[in-house]
């Protein structure tokens, strides 16, 4: 389902029944949610009942609305055992499948009776805005519902103008972004969120460009928030309430009540502070495992060496540094797991699908990130010997009904073989290298922002190029098969806004054919703009 | 401690029969034993998926049963 009021009443309901929520995003390609409905054995699945019944499901399916004109005559008699499964989150994973993270009631009441980052109380008004596929809305739902406090559903496709209009109207008091977001907010818009109590952002890197924007505009607390969905939301937070030294990087801060962190060694050896090390952490906040899947959650869960009382530790992955005060700092992945916007990627699952897809002897998928932040995919693929050449668009298109939007490569290109290093491993800072070459050098002659007369097009072209990554646009392209998605198209519409001082509602990208469409639009609402302003001067 | 190139390990499990893997070189924490299983990582990895076969903590079975 999407985020909406049907989904909240939905996980509810299915709480209130003893069983166990798996939200799915209907955006994501429905041979992935068939699988992952197949794997985690999905019995009922529920949808808002004015949306189509998904096609992609076989099973019951029950139809859910918002009101209801029957009153439940009593309670549910519930036992649950704190270590019962509350939801079950679909992440990427290394094979071809994704993983199911099982998440249980006690982790849940932990991240919201723990929240001393945040101190959830009745009066407050919490912002939904994540997917409910993404363990973001855990903080949400839960941390409004389990406090009595009030829960504001943003609607789906909402613009960063329509967040801040929510934020001003329902005068919310608890703000989670998701870090992409914050770190494409502008200026302007940083000071329109001062009025929230507590700003959180989570899952990337924050800009401490933007945390010093925000708190000295007069933002009173900031909060960076760490964590992987095996953990459950936030394991690691950074609490800050003066502007940070702007050119040093935000740490993570400390783990939050009921969580211990490790930093670690590749002995499993504590490191000295100062050191970078592997983040281990462990507490109730930590997932009971994979959904089937006992020996990834044996290779993940381990034994926690320092607590001496048969509970795991959770193996992140993340490389960190601990600084005398006890704060981390972030430092990156010890494999090929990225983050494109905010959703963990692990690269090996998009090089098994393709894997999957073509007989392939080899294959490499590399990530890029430009400047202003945006993600590009790049596969690099070997086919086997002897095997005819295939037409790059054809596999592009059949991988992009396997893998969610965010998942899919800018271009496959077929090479005869991968650069090794001495280690006789891929070499992918090579192919890091050529991606960022190909990237930069026009493909085509087709019209770049340069061969643009008009100021207007010409300034909107420059913007989409920049934030697209693609120096080479042309006006009939479509802007999400240029690469764009919805965080593009929402720092788009922030641009036109902080610019022409005009509204482009996001649906207008979502909708529109060609680019060209969307400056037509930009065009119309700005002249509409000018005869409104005029009127009014008129009139007064 | 030296970095351990040929990884020999342990399935290990605790009182909820949750498993897990564990370097043989290394004092199997308190609160876990081990299973009697050993080999290389993949090895160790490849039992558990054969035995691990109820992902549910012990005190979760018991206390589902108690309540039927």
């Amino acid at each position: 389902m999407n985020r909406s009021v049907e989904a909240v009443v939905a996980m509810l309901a299915i709480l209130k029944l003893g069983a166990v929520y798996v939200p799915f995003d209907p955006a994501a390609p429905d041979e992935r949610l068939a699988s992952q409905a197949r794997n985690a054995g999905i019995e009922i699945l529920t949808f808002a009942r004015e949306c189509d019944c998904p096609s992609w499901f076989v099973g019951a399916m029950v139809p859910i609305s918002a009101r209801s004109d029957t009153t439940p005559a009593r309670l549910p008699r519930l036992d649950i055992h704190p270590s019962e499964l509350a939801y079950v989150i679909h992440t990427s994973g290394s094979t071809n499948e994704a993983k199911g993270v099982c998440v249980t009631h006690r982790a849940i009441m932990e991240l919201v009776t723990g929240a001393a980052y945040c101190n959830f109380v009745c009066d407050d008004v919490v912002y939904h805005g994540m997917s409910i596929a993404f363990d973001g809305s855990t903080f949400e739902i839960w941390g409004a519902l389990l406090s009595g406090a009030c829960l504001v559903v943003a609607p789906h496709g909402i613009s960063i103008q329509g967040i801040v209009d929510l934020v001003d109207r329902h005068a919310i008091s608890v703000l989670l972004l998701s870090t992409g977001i914050f770190n494409a907010l502008s200026r302007n818009t940083l000071q329109r969120l001062t009025r929230v109590r507590v700003l959180l952002a989570g899952g990337d890197v924050m800009s401490p460009y933007s945390a010093t924007q925000f708190l000295s505009a007069g933002g009173r607390v900031l909060v960076n928030g760490y964590g992987p969905t095996e953990v459950t939301t936030f394991s690691h937070c950074k609490t800050m309430i003066h502007a940070p030294d702007s050119a040093t990087a935000i740490s993570i801060g400390s783990p939050i009540h009921g969580t211990a962190a490790y930093v670690l060694d590749e002995n499993g050896e504590p490191v000295p502070v100062g050191e970078e090390g592997e983040l281990f952490i462990a507490g109730s906040g930590l997932a009971r495992g994979y959904l089937r899947g006992p020996s990834l959650t044996a290779e993940r869960f381990l034994p926690d060496p320092f607590a001496k009382d048969g509970s795991r530790m959770y193996r992140t992955g993340d490389l960190v540094r601990q600084a005398a005060d006890g704060s981390l700092d972030y430092i990156g992945r010890i494999d090929t797991q990225v983050k494109i916007r905010g959703f963990r990627v692990e690269l090996g699952e998009i090089e098994a699908c393709l894997y999957s897809l073509v007989e392939l002897e080899d294959v490499c998928v590399v990530h890029l990130r430009n400047d202003a932040g945006t993600s590009s995919l790049y596969a690099y693929a070997v086919l086997e010997q002897g095997r005819e050449p295939l037409d790059e668009e054809a596999v592009l298109s059949q991988l992009r009904k396997q893998l969610p939007d965010y998942m899919h490569p800018r271009r496959i290109i077929f090479v005869d073989e991968l650069p090794l290093t001495i280690n006789g491993k891929v070499d992918r800072r090579t192919l890091i290298e050529r991606a960022v070459d190909l990237r930069d050098s026009p493909h085509s002659e087709a019209c770049s922002a340069d061969a643009l007369d008009d100021p207007l097009e010409h300034a909107l072209m420059c913007a989409l190029g920049q934030l697209l990554d693609q120096p080479s646009l042309a006006r009939t392209d479509n802007f999400f098969e240029a690469g764009g998605d919805s965080l593009s198209a929402m720092r788009f519409c922030a641009q036109v806004a902080e610019e022409y001082g005009v509204d482009l509602p996001l649906v207008v990208l979502f909708e529109a054919e060609s680019i060209e469409e969307i400056f037509a639009r930009v065009r119309t609402l700005k002249d509409e703009n000018l005869v409104g302003s005029n009127a009014e001067r008129i009139t007064a | 401690m030296k970095a351990v190139t040929n990884e020999h390990y342990l399935v290990v499990v605790n009182d909820e029969q949750q498993y897990s893997i564990w370097r043989s070189n290394r004092d199997v924490p308190r609160g876990w034993k081990n299973e009697g299983f050993e080999g290389t990582r993949e090895a160790c990895l490849a039992h558990i998926a054969e035995v691990w076969t109820d992902m549910r903590p012990l005190s979760v079975r018991r206390h589902m049963e108690t309540c039927q």
